[in-house]
């Protein structure tokens, strides 16, 4: 064996340990030798707790470098961060605070943005900072989710579970036992009746096998009688014919005019069609902003501004009445009826909307002038012609106690109106302005309308009482109104969310 | 009661002598160290003894230190399923603590002892006192080597007792007790920082003087015969061992 001597044995042995230690050294220090190299740039957080100096800087998790120190400055904490040369940290990165597992070192984690973004220079801030939560946030939020959830079934429980709503399940059972019972009755009842109707069926063939001779003469002598007054009477007949092939050609007219008439909506109609399903469409679309909104972090807070929201909603909804009528005038004047078919949307007791379709006889003034030359002298002679046609009325109504004002386009034209109520609304004074026009005077008109249940009304007045073109007519007219729920709903958009009472 | 007096006055003044004789001692070694001509070859004949013939026996200590440490953080991790930081606390508990006492103990045990009974009994057969009349100055010529010898060895031994600890953690964890390796080196990695490795070091150093200071100036003072050169081994590595003890922790307190 290789005789050594005691310097090259304690060399050996020196040169090992120093080997050792390096590799050690090298092995957990990462990349602690370079530390000088690279460069510094920094981020200001709100609190860095738990991250101490050295602590790992890493980009999808490489690590890249190290925190070279943390300094207080304006109640921020500044992190200064020593990132190896060759990596290069876009400006849009996020920094972020994060944890090795549950109870690990916190280490600051750069996130990168747009792989185009220019590179932040040596010296630089990182301003895009994101924080993360932390356990305490993590459990706070949690407790708040198991409050809202706890509330949600609170008022499930309040729905489903609470007197009324055992009265109002109490309530349909009944409902559903009454109806059984009734059909059962229905059919016990029919039976008998059946049974009757048959037993006099029969009597009724026994006296017509009886009788039927009897009959047949009798029969013999109602026609003769008929014949006679028919020679009698013909030429009454005759112009009775003739009024009612009048009345036919008449009602072909109106057919004519309603035809007419679908001929005009139709276009709109389409329009109408093609305008929802450009709506649909968008909808559709609108997919991507939902994925968007349910990533999003704040949806937890929104949602609950949502269900806040829905609820003063369907509160609204609760308070919002819709009206339909009808009332015809006679116009005596005109010796013609004026129809109004309305609509009426009632958001708030005291404010409404009124939508109305009138089928005015005189809507349509058409002024004809002939010159009539008679021996070198001309005469000019105006005419006016009206005609029927269709007006609409959209107005918005406000209403202070006894007084309600109202405004917006009376029979397609705009107008402004009054209603004055007397006795607990039973008796109604109404007084309209529109049609606003200089050469023929504004369209006045003044009436009463009396209810005569919740109904029926009726109403008179004088309609058009400064009109230069002599439309000055009083008028009375009957008419009636419902509410209709169904279309409250319908026009409310959660229809499908609200339960029917 | 008077003798009991006098044996606590006897003993405290012994101790008292016996830190100035150390001091003494350890100021003359380190003074005579730098003054020409430079007795190089008794240094390194003094390194070989006191670090290349240990490695063995501190090679098995760590090996066995760090097995055992798996062993036992291994049970005990398990029950709040971190067997992950099994690697962590044993490369921590040896570049910290164990790496360097242990080998300041072994190295007591084995080199200190042998030094306290050489240089006793050169005392005892007066050798020493030839040395003088032969004017070579016998701190310069024994003390000096050999207490440059521990401060310089048992750095080194010790990383090695760190390396063949941490290997002997990883055969037990990972062989014996299926730790996913990579799991182990990487969270090794992640929680020891060379800091921890330096500081080890630097104890090992303070150790090593402790104990050839301790066990040359046992030897030195030799006084009675062939028993007097046992009492010297034995009180040599008594209170080599504890001294080095007690510096651990008062070392451990100022750097970590």
């Amino acid at each position: 064996m290789l005789k050594l001597s005691p310097e090259a044995k304690v060399g050996i042995f020196v040169l090992i340990g120093i080997i050792l230690l390096v590799y050690m050294s090298l092995r957990v220090g990462g990349i602690q030798f370079g530390r000088q190299e690279g460069y510094e740039i920094f981020i200001k957080f709100d609190s860095v707790a738990g991250l101490d100096k050295d602590a790992s800087v890493r980009v999808a998790g490489v690590e890249v470098g190290r925190v070279q120190g943390i300094t207080l400055q304006n109640n921020k904490a500044k992190v200064v961060l020593r990132i190896s040369a060759d990596v290069k940290i876009g400006r849009d990165f996020t920094a972020v605070l994060k944890t090795k597992g549950l109870l690990g070192e916190r280490y600051v984690e750069l996130v990168p943005g747009s792989p185009n973004a220019p590179s932040i220079e040596p010296g630089g801030e990182l301003t895009r900072i994101t924080t993360y939560t932390d356990m305490d946030k993590l459990i706070t939020i949690l407790n708040d989710v198991a409050v809202d959830i706890k509330k949600v079934s609170g008022s499930l429980a309040n729905v489903l579970g609470g007197t009324e709503g055992e009265a109002s399940l109490k309530n349909i059972v009944t409902n559903i036992e009454d109806i059984t019972e009734r059909l059962d009755n229905i059919v016990k009842t029919n039976d008998e009746k059946f049974g009757t109707i048959m037993t006099n069926f029969e009597a009724f063939s026994v006296l017509l096998k009886e009788k039927g001779p009897e009959i047949t003469d009798g029969l013999q002598a109602v026609s003769d009688n008929l014949n006679e007054v028919i020679a009698e009477n013909r030429d009454t007949l005759k112009d009775g014919f003739g009024n009612l092939k009048a009345a036919t050609a008449k009602l072909g007219d109106t057919m004519d005019t309603i035809n007419k008439l679908a001929k005009n909506v139709e276009p709109k109609i389409d329009e109408s069609v093609n305008g929802i399903n450009s709506i649909v469409k968008k909808i559709d679309k609108g997919e991507g902003t939902l994925g968007k909104l349910v990533n999003d972090t704040t949806v937890h807070d929104n949602f609950n501004k949502t269900l806040t929201g829905i609820n003063s909603y369907l509160g609204k909804v609760e308070s919002f009445k819709t009206f339909i009528g009808y009332r015809g005038e006679y116009l005596f004047d005109a010796s013609d009826t004026k129809s109004y078919l309305s609509l009426t949307l009632q958001p708030k007791a005291d404010k409404y909307y009124l939508l109305e379709i009138i089928d005015d006889p005189r809507g349509k003034k058409t002024t004809t002038t002939t010159d009539t030359a008679v021996a070198g002298t001309t005469t000019t002679t105006k005419e006016v012609k009206t005609s029927d046609s269709l007006k609409f009325s959209v107005q918005v109504a406000k209403r202070f106690k006894d007084l309600a004002l109202r405004g917006g386009i009376i029979e397609s034209t705009g107008g402004v109106g009054m209603d004055y109520y007397m006795f607990k609304d039973r008796l109604r004074f109404t007084f309209e302005a529109f049609d606003f026009d200089k050469k023929r005077n504004p369209h006045l008109k003044a009436g009463l309308r009396f209810s005569l249940n919740k109904y029926f009304f009726i109403t008179g007045g004088y309609d058009d009482f400064v009109s230069k073109l002599k439309l000055a007519s009083p008028y009375l007219g009957i008419g009636f109104h419902f509410e209709d729920e169904d279309i409250k709903y319908l026009l409310s958009s959660a229809s499908s969310a609200i339960p029917k009472q | 009661m008077r003798e009991l007096f006098e044996n606590i006055g006897k003993w405290a003044g012994r101790v008292v002598s016996a830190a100035g004789g150390m001091a003494l001692m350890l100021f003359q070694a380190i003074l005579w160290l730098f003054v020409p001509p430079l007795k190089l070859r008794n240094t390194f004949r003094q390194m070989e003894f006191v670090g290349v013939k240990s490695l063995f026996v501190v090679i098995l200590t760590g090996a066995f230190t760090g097995a055992v440490l798996a062993l036992q953080s291994y049970n005990a991790l398990k029950r709040f399923g971190a067997e992950s930081l099994v690697g962590p606390t044993v490369a921590l508990s040896m570049a910290r603590e164990l790496g360097p006492v242990l080998t300041g103990l072994m190295v007591t045990g084995r080199a200190g002892s042998a030094m306290a009974t050489e240089l006793g009994t050169m005392r005892v057969t007066e050798q020493i006192d030839a040395l003088y009349t032969m004017a070579v100055n016998p701190v310069k010529y024994l003390v000096s080597p050999r207490i440059l010898s521990g401060v310089l060895m048992m750095p080194v031994l010790a990383i090695i007792t760190d390396f063949v600890g941490v290997l002997g953690g990883y055969f037990v964890a990972v062989k014996m007790l299926g730790v996913n390796s990579g799991v182990y080196i990487g969270r090794t990695v992640d929680f020891v920082k060379p800091q921890d490795i330096f500081d080890g070091l630097i104890k090992a150093s303070v150790f090593g003087l402790i104990l050839s200071l301790v066990a040359c100036y046992h030897g030195f003072n030799t006084a009675g015969g062939a028993a007097g050169v046992g009492e010297a081994a034995t009180k040599s590595v008594v209170l080599g061992s504890v001294l080095i003890l007690v510096a651990d922790y008062f070392l451990t307190s100022v750097m970590f």
